[in-house]
């Protein structure tokens, strides 16, 4: 049966050419007939013409003819072209590619007609969006994993050079050309003006400076301007015709005027020449070549000039060289010229075809915990390998699943890891080393991933995974678990392999004092370089795109992976609390909301509120009175590290830098002693509230279940899980109304009691509320067995269909 | 009639970049479309930038006449000279590249050579030739430096003999130079124009040029606001604040007759305070600003493409992906796309009665205590404000509040068209502010503060509930909360009035123009009175 090509371009001119022959070499051809492309393209347009070759079942050519295969494509697109498509041809779009490169099992081959500001293709595809030089080097290494079964096909000379050896080691050269090379000879010239074509004037910068050299140049000569324009041009005296068929000017006007541009094919040019126009040209830097000896070749637009008014004042022998010499140009365009190479590039495409392992290789995929968390950030960890290792099962798939942590003292106390190894995963200890751009340049040069004078900007630093094996280079993509980075505050994350990351909230947008700016940077350069930014709720996915400024189309909404108490698991109630108490779980950072909740408890003790408060958690046993102030007494979940003095010096003021840079350490310092100042100084307070500090998590259950309800004042996380731990032992909730929480309670079916967050009075209110409504707010919970059903275990489909979505698996 | 144009700016100013760039443009397009002689004075070094906006808004050059200085002062082109020097980096590293690549050269030749006897000559010679190289580059470098050194002494000295500082009450020495220097190039601009004769109105758009006092003829100068009297302790920090209020009191005091954009600033400022008789002052609203036709893509090409999709608003978005904003933080600019993202606008640049702190207090409220996912983007330099600059680096606001400074019209554009909404947060203007046709024009509705300016065109058009107090943040966050999930019902409630305003194009203002210069030059006897 013949081959099937996807070819997924929309150029009409490029299709004349290509398509025929591929379809003369025996392939059948499907074209797209749905285009998203840039703007100011006014050559692309849809055909049919060649669906008849195609031997496709009709409601799959139905489908496939409604796609846009130019914004990524999506799973089931991607089943048909992998049933029915042996090759495609697709043009450097980053998500396209991309997804090909994840989940395409045939033959991609990267067509290349153009090149964008001289960049090299491989430097375009490194870049994530127009004017930035970070590295991203996961697409690259992606295209790599395929081996060969991708080929890179530059369609004319200047485009073969300066690649990445990933390139130029799978190159076919496949050069454009015109269907008709022969003179038409139609131009009569009677009309004694010059004409120079110049599309999108107004809205393409470029375009626009064309014009204006164009204008300043030859201002004084009589022209004509043609061309495709998207909007109007003030200049009713020159432009002619701002359509795209302007044959009937190019045969009536004396002279055409070019600027060469060697990084595209100029198909206006040869169609000009091919009627008969004699063009005088330049060339942005002129090379001693060829052209340099054609008669109309001129070094500068004041040479140019010079011509044309010599042509225009009927120069008859200057005509008539240039004239002459032009025909060379379109021998090179001639079918005779490029069909050869065609064939040679084709058979050596379709060798390929014959050989192609069609079945998926085993794939490894890391999962990696990037900082040394022993908190939530953990548990998440490890219920996202054990339930991804669960569902690989159960579908079969050839993946290999790995966990990495960093190596730290506290893995090494105790052992957290031992539920991955039942589930046999294997368990990697990491490192970070710190490098420097020189050393990614060397790198990137080694994997054959740069291309030549490319200078990607990393900061300073470069934070590097060393897990003393392969440095997870035998790991086919990396699921991050948290998007905080390690070493130093203005280090970037390196790695090579594509990876997805998790972003567990935006905290840093709400509560700016939770995470400071260089660690906020360093979050944000660590998703916009990520393959796939996974988050966990609605609110997070809002915030991925608003602050994160992440295009939607890169991020995914996964599950969020929460645990059930069980309550006959739990120990008996109180757990040594006595009497009528609520709980406030909380922990010693700044942005929690202390000082407006403890304001709220004063308010509430004050209008006859009896229950205690017992607040614990990491860190807040300082918050107790009479207790001493110790240095560093709070620990982080997160262990800081000491920070070194910023090498490049800011500009400006020195001390008003670092009167913006105040230590964190300190500052946290200051806040705790604060607030216990305060409470020491309330009576009411001092009576009410039970410092418990950080307790065990069984000791914890044990409080929370013998409380009348948990109180949650905190806000801008991405939903207290408290709530839910609350809910599985039969106690309410009261917490802050903000929209990250109404998303888990919704998620989990939970009816929270809300509370203003920003409100002191109101949050007395509502404890005085719960206080006397609890008991009807408990009866009101949902069962645990409806609870389970939300529950991580319960959550691995859903898990697994996201990252298939996403074709990461 | 031979309507004189009178531009004394520095040479700094890039008009199109400017509201009042903008207008003029329009103006003398409106001139030129009703068959009257525009000529135009104006220095040498303000010709690019006119003619920038010529070609912008389509005026035909060779319909125009221009008064020019023969040149631009010497001073002036020494210090270019010295600019463009200092940009392409210091003399020392192009010195160092240049040694580098010399050497590299000569490394190579040597690596190539094969025979011992041809290595050991070349490298005596080019031995001997790095040292009769180096030399003179080192003497070169040496002298550089000593010339600045001794030029900037001399300048100093210079000045202080002069005593131009204390003269013209300005601290800062080359403030000083670059006053002085514009004040001789516009009395020679009025003494060219005055040569020149026939020109049968001047008019000058702004009251910063006490020269213009000198021009012969009826002189119609444009009086838009006196803002840094209204607000003395907040334009304390602007440069030189105090020497340009001086020469604007004296253009008040001495000129005769005058144009405002709007009939506050001619009771208030002209009438109460300067005594000036009523029928010698006119208030000419805007012109209504229309952004549409800058990224408005022609409909008939949406045809011939076949596309369903919006072209205009999907180009709109290509603008802004592809623009780099000035973020306090030059890491997150570096990383994030703005085309996808939702957000609320003010284009404005940074004076202290634009209230942007107000506005960025009321964002930050939305943003943290109610939640609104928008960001907030404006147009000022954040840079150039140190009140504003402070508040968000203490506030870390700089990922959400981002500066998109020194935009080309274009990207404007499409700044307003995907802007959610626009709000104005101003305290005092000179007329109606221009944002409120800019973003209705692109389809985008504003919200606006409660000054006279604003309530004389609001309140008539029935719309005080899209007002809010200038001077309290939070209800104007408040009317943000109230209207930002009401956008729609907001823009059909905004697009009465704006069809109103939106007849007032180029042609329409300029008559209005026109109007007032006959009547002004009827006063001065050179037009016959109307008959009744």
């Amino acid at each position: 049966m013949a081959k099937k090509i996807l070819w997924i371009f929309n150029d009409a001119r490029q299709r004349e050419v290509e398509v025929p022959l591929l379809v003369r070499h025996g392939f059948e051809v499907l074209c797209p007939k749905s285009y998203n492309l840039g703007f100011g393209d006014h050559h692309v347009s849809v055909s049919d013409a060649y669906d008849g070759t195609l031997t496709l079942p009709k409601e799959v050519l139905e489908r496939l003819n409604g796609c846009d295969f130019y914004n990524g494509i999506d799973v089931e697109t991607m089943g048909l072209l992998n049933e029915y498509f042996d090759a495609l041809f697709c043009p450097p779009i980053r998500g396209t590619l991309r997804d090909l490169a994840m989940a395409y099992r045939g033959t991609l081959v990267l067509r290349v007609v153009d090149r964008e500001e001289g960049l090299a293709t491989t430097t375009r595809l490194r870049r994530l969006n127009d004017w930035h030089q970070f590295g991203d080097w996961g697409i690259l290494t992606m295209l790599d994993a395929m081996g060969d079964r991708f080929w890179y096909a530059p369609a004319l000379e200047s485009l073969t050079k300066g690649e990445s050896a990933l390139l130029t080691r799978r190159m076919v050269y496949l050069p454009l050309g015109l269907v008709d090379a022969s003179p038409l000879d139609t131009w009569k010239g009677q009309e004694k003006r010059l004409l120079y074509i110049c599309e999108n004037i107004r809205t393409d910068e470029a375009a626009q400076k064309r014009y204006r050299a164009f204008k300043a140049a030859f201002r004084k000569v009589p022209h004509a301007i043609v061309g495709g324009q998207l909007q109007p041009v003030d200049d009713d005296a020159s432009v002619l015709e701002t359509g795209i068929h302007f044959e009937p000017a190019v045969d009536a006007c004396a002279v055409l005027y070019r600027h060469l541009d060697d990084d595209r094919f100029d198909y206006d040019l040869l169609e000009a020449i091919r009627r008969g126009i004699p063009v005088v040209f330049t060339r942005e830097h002129p090379k001693d070549d060829d052209r340099a000896r054609f008669p109309g070749f001129c070094k500068s637009a004041e040479e140019a000039r010079h011509k044309v008014e010599r042509i225009l004042s009927g120069d008859e022998t200057l005509i008539g060289e240039i004239r002459e010499s032009q025909a060379a140009l379109l021998e090179a365009c001639a079918p005779a010229a490029y069909e050869p190479l065609w064939a040679q590039g084709l058979a050596r495409l379709s060798a390929g075809l014959a050989r192609q392992r069609r079945e998926k290789k085993r794939r490894r995929i890391g999962v990696i915990l990037p900082a040394p968390y022993t908190g939530g950030v953990l548990d998440y960890a490890l219920r996202f390998a054990t339930v991804l290792k669960d569902e690989i099962e159960r579908h079969g798939d050839d993946t290999d699943l790995i966990f990495a942590h960093p190596r730290h003292k506290a893995y090494e106390e105790r052992d957290y890891f031992a539920p991955l190894r039942e589930r046999k995963i294997p368990v990697r200890p990491f490192g970070f080393e710190e490098q420097d751009n020189d050393w990614v340049d060397k790198v990137t040069t080694l994997a054959g991933l740069r291309a030549e004078h490319d200078k990607p900007w990393y900061p300073e630093k470069c934070a590097v995974l060393k897990d003393e094996l392969t440095d997870f280079g035998d790991c086919d993509y990396l699921i991050l678990m948290d998007d905080a980075v390690p070493g130093g505050e203005d280090a970037a994350l390196f790695t090579m392999r594509p990876y997805a990351v998790v972003a567990h909230d935006y905290a840093q947008r709400y509560c700016p004092e939770a995470v400071p700016q260089a660690a906020a940077d360093q979050k944000a350069m660590v998703q916009a370089r990520a393959d796939r930014v996974l988050v966990t709720s609605a609110p997070a996915l809002s915030d991925a795109v608003q602050y994160g400024g992440l295009p939607g189309s890169r991020v995914a909404l996964t599950p969020p992976l929460l645990d059930v108490t069980a309550k006959a698991e739990a120990p008996l109630a109180g757990a040594g609390e006595e009497g009528d108490y609520f709980l406030w779980l909380t922990d010693a950072a700044p942005h929690r909301n202390h000082l407006r909740a403890l304001r709220a408890l004063l308010a509430y003790y004050e209008r006859g509120g009896s229950l205690d408060c017992v607040i614990a958690g990491e860190g807040t046993e300082a918050f107790a009175p009479d207790t001493q102030p110790e240095p560093q007494h709070f620990s982080f979940k997160r262990i800081p590290k000491p920070q070194k003095p910023k090498k490049r010096a800011d500009k400006g003021d020195p001390s008003e830098k670092e009167e913006l840079k105040p230590d964190p350490v300190k500052e946290r310092q200051a806040y705790v002693e604060g607030i216990r100042k305060w409470i020491e100084s309330e009576p009411l307070l001092r009576k009410h509230l039970r410092f418990r500090g950080g307790m065990k998590p069984a000791a914890c259950s044990g409080a929370l279940a013998g409380a009348r309800f948990a109180f949650h004042p905190g806000y801008g996380d991405n939903g207290a899980t408290v709530a839910v731990d609350a809910a599985g032992l039969g106690v309410p909730t009261l917490s802050s109304d903000y929209p990250a929480m109404r998303a888990l309670a919704d998620f989990m079916e939970l009816p929270l009691r809300y509370m203003p967050a920003f409100d002191p009075d109101g949050m007395a209110e509502a404890l005085l509320d719960m206080e006397a409504n609890c008991g009807a707010y408990a009866e009101g919970l949902p069962s645990r067995e409806r609870m389970l059903k939300h529950a991580y275990r319960a959550q691995g489909p859903a898990l697994y269909e996201a990252l298939r979505r996403e074709q990461i698996l | 009639m031979k309507i004189g144009i009178f531009l004394g700016y520095g040479p700094q100013v890039r008009l199109g970049k400017e509201g009042l760039g903008r207008y003029l443009g329009g103006l003398m397009k409106g001139f030129q479309a009703q068959d009257q002689e525009v000529v135009i004075a104006c220095p040498v070094w303000l010709m690019r930038t006119v003619s920038d906006l010529m070609e912008a808004f389509s005026i035909d050059k060779d319909r125009v006449e221009f008064i020019n200085n023969r040149r631009d002062p010497p001073m002036w082109k020494t210090y270019q000279f010295s600019q463009r020097f200092k940009k392409k980096g210091t003399f020392f590293q192009q010195l160092r590249n240049l040694l580098k690549s010399v050497f590299t050269r000569i490394g190579n030749q040597l690596a190539d050579t094969e025979n011992a006897l041809v290595f050991s000559i070349l490298l005596v010679i080019n031995l001997l030739a790095g040292i009769v190289l180096l030399l003179p580059a080192l003497l070169l470098f040496g002298l550089r430096w000593l010339i600045g050194l001794l030029s900037e002494k001399a300048v100093k000295f210079y000045v202080k003999s002069k005593r131009i500082t204390k003269e013209l009450g300005v601290n800062d020495w080359q403030l000083a130079l670059f006053m002085r220097m514009n004040d001789t190039v516009n009395a020679n601009l009025v003494a060219l124009a005055n040569d020149h004769g026939d020109v049968d109105t001047w008019f000058v758009p702004s009251i910063f040029w006490p020269q213009v006092l000198g021009l012969k003829g009826t002189v119609v100068i444009n009086a838009p606001d006196l803002v840094t009297q209204e607000f003395p302790t907040r334009f304390s920090d602007t440069l030189n604040a105090e020497n340009v209020i001086k020469r604007c009191r004296e253009v008040l005091l001495n000129g005769k007759y005058f144009i405002t954009y709007c009939d506050y600033v001619k009771e208030e400022l002209l009438l109460k305070q300067y005594g000036k008789p009523g029928d010698l002052v006119r208030a000419i609203p805007h012109v209504d600003n229309s952004m549409l036709p800058y990224i408005q893509i022609d409909p008939a090409v949406q045809k011939t493409m076949g596309t369903a999709r919006d072209l205009t608003m999907a180009y709109a978005r290509s603008l802004l992906a592809h623009r780099k904003p000035i973020a306090s933080s030059e890491v997150y600019s570096q990383m994030v796309r703005w085309d996808g993202m939702k957000y609320i606008f003010y284009a404005s640049q940074l004076r202290p009665s634009k209230n942007i702190l107000g506005l960025i207090k009321a964002y930050e409220y939305l943003l943290r205590e109610k939640f609104i996912s928008h960001k907030l983007f404006l147009t000022c330099s954040l840079e150039k404000g140190a009140e504003i600059g402070r508040y968000i680096n203490e506030h870390r606001l700089q990922n959400d509040v981002v500066c998109f400074y020194n935009v080309p019209a274009q990207t404007l554009a499409a700044l307003y068209a995907c802007a959610d909404l626009v709000v104005n947060p101003t305290l005092y203007e000179g007329g109606f502010p221009f944002t409120f046709g800019e973003g209705m024009s692109v389809g985008t509705p504003s919200l606006m503060s409660r000054i006279p300016q604003t309530q004389d065109v609001l309140e008539p058009a029935g719309l005080e509930e899209i007002m809010f107090d200038a001077h309290d943040w939070r209800d104007m966050a408040d009317k943000m909360a109230y209207w930002l999930p009401r956008l729609d019902e907001l823009y059909e409630k905004e697009l009465p009035l704006y069809r109103e305003l939106a007849k007032r194009t180029p042609d329409v203002v300029a008559a209005d123009y026109l109007r007032a210069f006959e009547d002004f030059m009827r006063l001065d006897g050179k037009l016959p009175e109307k008959s009744a």
